[in-house]
């Protein structure tokens, strides 16, 4: 007989065999491409006849305290083999997103800031082999809440690209300031060794 | 890239993890992500074998053994510092011994002809001898590749890991025949003796990945208008 | 663009090279070797130092006497690892303020994050010092009247470090206290104190290298170098004009002092935001020698074509890109003892006059 972890171990088995390549390219515009209608239909079989095996078995009481939807289920419908409902697992999801065509992407470096725009050098990531350029670019096309982020060695991209929403097509220009940058630290000892090993002058 | 129709991306780590734990009002506590966004976000399932749940244009899939999130909506780069975020910062202990950042693209072509003139040339059906002639020669549809994977097996700047590309007519993109969908998977591994940090390393990959999946895109997209 | 004439053996030359942005000057001194004084990447993204040494045919493993890396600031020592380890008899000149305990410090505290393709700002001095510990090259740590080389047979000539002071050293360690927060790429200090110019003594001749020295307060900057440093030395025959001809790196006593009359000068440009040299320190210069010359132009070159919808979105959005690039040029200036400055010009190098010609 199934336990229900071993129905949502099954789940997710069934959920990562079916991640594959071809969910990003099955024919289905509305959906997120990890999803596929199949994959639905068998994980849904699968906990229909859990949902069937357990009911045969499962304590009627408890049962009662356990509503047809969907919830996060405790550690304690293991040992109970409560019965969960999961209806809307797998399906196909429609996502509000954006789909954006990429149509050009810098990466930048801030270098100064002045009172209207802020400067920055920009490398180019769509056009190969480029040399890097230098842009001033108007803080009122920064999102006000990226503002703090907005300081001089703050690596950030700006996108231009199509997006979508509701429908509807537009172009725009994204700026999206980086959170973090790789540690460096091991760089940072290095230096100070080797300037360290190096700090008498040679005649 | 102004061919490309739709796009996107997905982080995969492989080690342990706890998918009880994920949730979105867990991401806003940890600030992962803002309390509204936490607040309008999509459940599916939390539970201590699998979650599922969508914040904004964020889907995340945890299991035992796998973290993911997709996304179709740029930036792309993002994703990186949410995993850093996560994995970097909140839980910076999390077993982790395998990623991929995989892109995903369908770009335009002109005509079925050209789309075919893409796969012949890919994946020539001469090799295929008489079969190959009669996959080639139909009256009512064409025949020939499906799907093809490229491997790189030492891209050499990680310890042990692989780029894969692989091209099928696209699926998604009407009229039928008239696109191709391309994914690279770019692969990294921790290797036998190697430990790795894998929220650094995403931080650090992020962009060069991208920049090489979205070129081996135009290079495809180039080609096959070309023809 | 590169000449491929060596100067014969009694010449003194000197060459001003440069893109727009970045510096790099050779001096070649009578029957003696190759000096070399910063480094930046030419087109082909070799060090451009090194590119007009192969040209002429220097013999660059055993012909390079000295190599001073005056200050850390990209545009000055793009390549410079590369030009070292091409240069392994060179004594390896850099900036005192690397081995104070200040700076280490400083980099411990800040960090250096690595910024994606933009490095760590650390990156080169890195690469540097590598190739020095791998080479054991001889170095020199300059402060203000420390001797970088001297000639072995008499001291014939001196190549010495006339800045920074210390006065210098707390205006950065002031300047570096203020700078952007941990976990960003690590910027230059807003200043060029750490900056060092030099002077050649020559029996017959001073040439005065300006590098990016500025004006500061009382004992740091020009005032200290015209006050304390220069002395009784004489009068310069060639100044390489401090940081770009800027206003803030001019100061009066140094024309009226330490330069004689129509001294040749040179200068390179800056390319980026607030261009230099300005009209009104072209001017400036002009008025005081006719022989003054740029090693490039500050005008950018131009920008790749992109796709119009891209085009629009940036005009849309008021986002102003200019290229990194000008056009490379060289001055190169020779002379023999006793004679006059022969000046030719390469590639977009020209008269000072014509620097902001379109």
């Amino acid at each position: 007989m199934l336990s229900t972890a071993s129905t949502y171990r099954e789940l997710a088995n069934a959920r990562i065999q079916g991640s594959s390549i071809s969910n990003w390219n099955r024919a289905r515009p509305d959906v997120f491409p990890s999803d596929s209608e199949v994959l639905g239909t068998i994980v849904n079989n699968a906990a229909s006849r859990l949902a069937s095996s357990e009911r045969q078995s499962s304590n009627p009481a408890k049962n009662a305290d356990t509503p047809s939807q969907v919830r996060s289920p405790s550690d304690n419908d293991v040992e109970t083999k409560k019965v969960v409902e999961i209806p809307n697992l797998f399906r196909a999801r429609k996502i509000s997103g954006q789909w954006v065509n990429t149509l050009q992407e810098w990466e930048g470096l801030v270098v100064s800031l002045s009172s209207e725009y802020f400067t920055a050098r920009l490398r180019d990531l769509t056009l190969l082999n480029q040399s890097d350029e230098f842009a001033e670019i108007p803080y009122a096309e920064i999102d006000p809440s990226d503002r703090e982020r907005l300081v001089e060695g703050a690596i950030f991209h700006m996108i231009i690209g199509y997006a979508r929403r509701s429908g509807s097509q537009r172009r725009e220009t994204f700026f999206y300031f980086r959170r973090y940058l790789p540690g460096g630290t091991r760089r940072v000892q290095k230096v100070i060794s080797l300037l360290r090993e190096l700090q008498d002058d040679a005649d | 890239m102004e061919h490309v129709e739709l796009q996107g991306l997905s982080i995969v780590l492989v080690g342990a993890f706890n998918p009880a734990i994920f949730n979105p009002n867990w991401l806003a506590a940890q600030s992962v992500i803002k309390a509204d966004e936490a607040a309008d976000a999509t459940v599916e399932v939390v539970h201590r074998e699998i979650a599922q749940f969508t914040v904004g244009d964020l889907i995340f899939e945890i299991t035992q053994d796998k973290f993911s999130l997709h996304t179709a909506a740029e930036p792309f780069v993002k994703g990186a510092d949410v995993v850093m975020e996560i994995f970097g910062v909140a839980l910076p202990h999390t077993p982790i011994n395998a990623m991929g950042i995989n892109y995903m693209a369908h770009f335009r072509v002109q005509s079925r002809k050209q789309q075919t003139a893409l796969g012949r040339a890919l994946a020539p059906v001469e090799p295929w001898g008489e079969w190959g002639a009669k996959v080639a020669q139909t009256e009512t549809s064409t025949g020939g590749m499906t799907s093809l994977t490229m491997m790189q097996v030492e891209p050499g700047d990680r310890v042990a890991g692989n780029i894969a590309v692989t091209v099928q007519p696209s699926h998604r993109l009407q009229p039928p025949g008239t696109g191709v969908y391309v994914q690279i998977n770019d692969h990294y591994e921790a290797g036998p003796d190697a430990s790795v940090n894998f929220p650094e390393l995403c931080v650090a990959k992020i962009t060069p990945s991208l920049e090489r999946s979205r070129q081996i895109v135009d290079s495809l997209s180039t080609y096959a208008r070309s023809l | 663009m590169m000449p491929t004439d060596p100067p014969s053996g009694d010449v003194l030359e000197i060459c001003i090279l440069s893109r727009g942005y970045g510096e790099s000057i050779i001096i070649k001194l009578p029957e003696r070797g190759w000096f070399i004084i910063d480094s930046h990447l030419d087109d082909s993204g070799s060090p451009a130092a090194l590119s007009y040494l192969n040209s002429v045919g220097c013999n660059t493993e055993e012909d390079v006497q000295a190599i001073l890396l005056t200050h850390w600031h990209d545009d000055h020592v793009a390549g410079a690892a590369k030009l070292i380890a091409a240069c392994p008899n060179a004594v390896i000149a850099l900036s005192g303020f690397l081995q104070r305990d200040e700076f280490a410090q400083f980099l411990e505290s800040r960090g250096a994050p690595e910024a994606g393709s933009f490095g760590t700002g650390i990156d080169e001095l890195e690469a540097v010092l590598e190739v020095i510990a791998k080479t054991k090259q001889p170095r020199k740590w300059c402060w203000a009247e420390k001797n970088i080389a001297v000639g072995r047979d008499g001291g014939t000539f001196r190549f010495e470090a006339l800045s920074p002071s210390e006065r210098d050293f707390e205006e950065f360690i002031t300047a570096i206290a203020q700078m952007a927060v941990k976990g960003t790429r690590l910027s230059p200090p807003p200043r060029n104190d750490s900056s060092v110019a030099s002077v050649f003594e020559l029996p017959s001749e001073l040439l005065l290298f300006g590098a990016d020295l500025e004006n500061g307060p009382k004992g740091s900057g020009w005032i200290a170098v015209h006050n304390a440093v220069w002395q009784a030395r004489g009068k310069a025959t060639f100044f390489k004009v401090a940081h770009h001809g800027s206003k803030g790196a001019d100061y009066e006593p140094v024309w009226v002092e330490m330069l004689i009359e129509s001294v040749m000068c040179a200068l390179t440009p800056w390319n980026r935001g607030r261009k230099l040299p300005k009209q009104r320190d072209v001017d400036r210069i002009l008025g005081r020698t006719k022989m003054a010359y740029a090693a490039a132009k500050p005008k950018a070159a131009k920008k790749p074509k992109r796709l119009n919808a891209v085009e629009r979105s940036l005009r849309e959005a008021n986002i102003k890109l200019t290229s990194e690039d000008s056009a490379q040029g060289l001055v190169r200036m020779r002379k023999v003892a006793g004679g006059d400055w022969k000046v030719e010009l390469f590639g977009a190098a020209c008269h000072l006059s014509d620097v902001l010609a379109a």
